[in-house]
């Protein structure tokens, strides 16, 4: 009989039935002959690096017992099972009894990205406010825009009266009628 | 050379450890400039290798 370290990182997606999870794998994991000496359920972490697209991941480190033919089972099902993103199974002289320092890592973040999203709701809520101001002063602004089309329309149309009766001026007026081209366009 | 604390135990997940002995990019730092003896190295370089297996440690800073 050996000592292990099992490090799970499961998907984030199964966050709300995590117990369900855990409870099936510690199931599997006595069915194959393992004694569990001490679970550390780490929670939701962010992960240093994208794995399989998914930002953050929930870990487990379990301290097993059991004898090396067991160990090989475990890692067949470890291999094909699609809810874990990584998995790190480590031979140990002794277990560790007590939570590693992840889990205070952990909280901590926790705490910093609540004050985050909280300090973000605030905010939220004045650009909400600051939003509906503009609305109301953008409405008017609409107004203003339309104007101008019907009024270089006119101005185009003059400068084709002008144009048949002064052919001379010719660059100048084309030079006029393109910008007014532009500004319909917008 | 800036001085380093190392407890006696750890292992891959004193990431406020092992942060010491990583650049900013993600780089083991060399034990000629962390001033650890070899063991020591050893072991660091070992947990800190872990430790970005299991994403706990990035393996650069140019991460996607």
């Amino acid at each position: 009989m050996n000592n292990y370290e099992l490090t799970l990182i499961v998907n984030q997606d199964l966050e709300s039935r995590f117990d369900i999870f855990k409870e099936s794998f510690d199931k599997s994991l006595s069915e194959m002959g393992f004694d569990i000496a001490f679970t550390e359920i780490i929670g939701k972490r962010f992960l240093a690096y994208p794995i399989q697209k998914n930002t953050k991941g929930l870990y487990i480190i379990y301290q097993l017992t059991g004898s090396p033919a067991a160990v090989s089972d475990l890692e067949n099902k470890l291999k094909y099972d699609n809810s874990l993103l990584r998995y790190f199974l480590q031979r140990v002289e002794t277990h560790t009894l007590a939570n590693s320092f992840l889990t205070e890592d952990t909280i901590e973040a926790n705490k910093k990205a609540e004050a985050k999203l909280a300090h973000k709701a605030k905010q939220d809520a004045l650009e909400a406010q600051a939003k509906k101001s503009n609305e109301q002063s953008e409405a008017s602004k609409d107004a203003k825009v339309t104007e101008p089309e019907q009024e270089s329309e006119s101005i185009k149309e003059e400068n084709e009266i002008s144009d048949k009766d002064t052919e001379i001026d010719n660059s100048g007026s084309d030079d006029n009628s393109e910008t007014n081209e532009d500004e319909v366009k917008e | 050379m800036k001085s380093v604390k190392l407890p006696n135990k750890f292992n891959h997940t004193n990431l406020d450890v092992l942060k010491q002995f990583i650049t900013e990019t993600g780089k083991i730092i060399p034990a000629r400039v962390s001033g650890v003896n070899a063991a020591q190295q050893r072991k660091i370089t070992q947990s800190i290798k872990v430790a970005r297996f299991l994403a706990l440690l990035p393996y650069t800073d140019q991460h996607k």
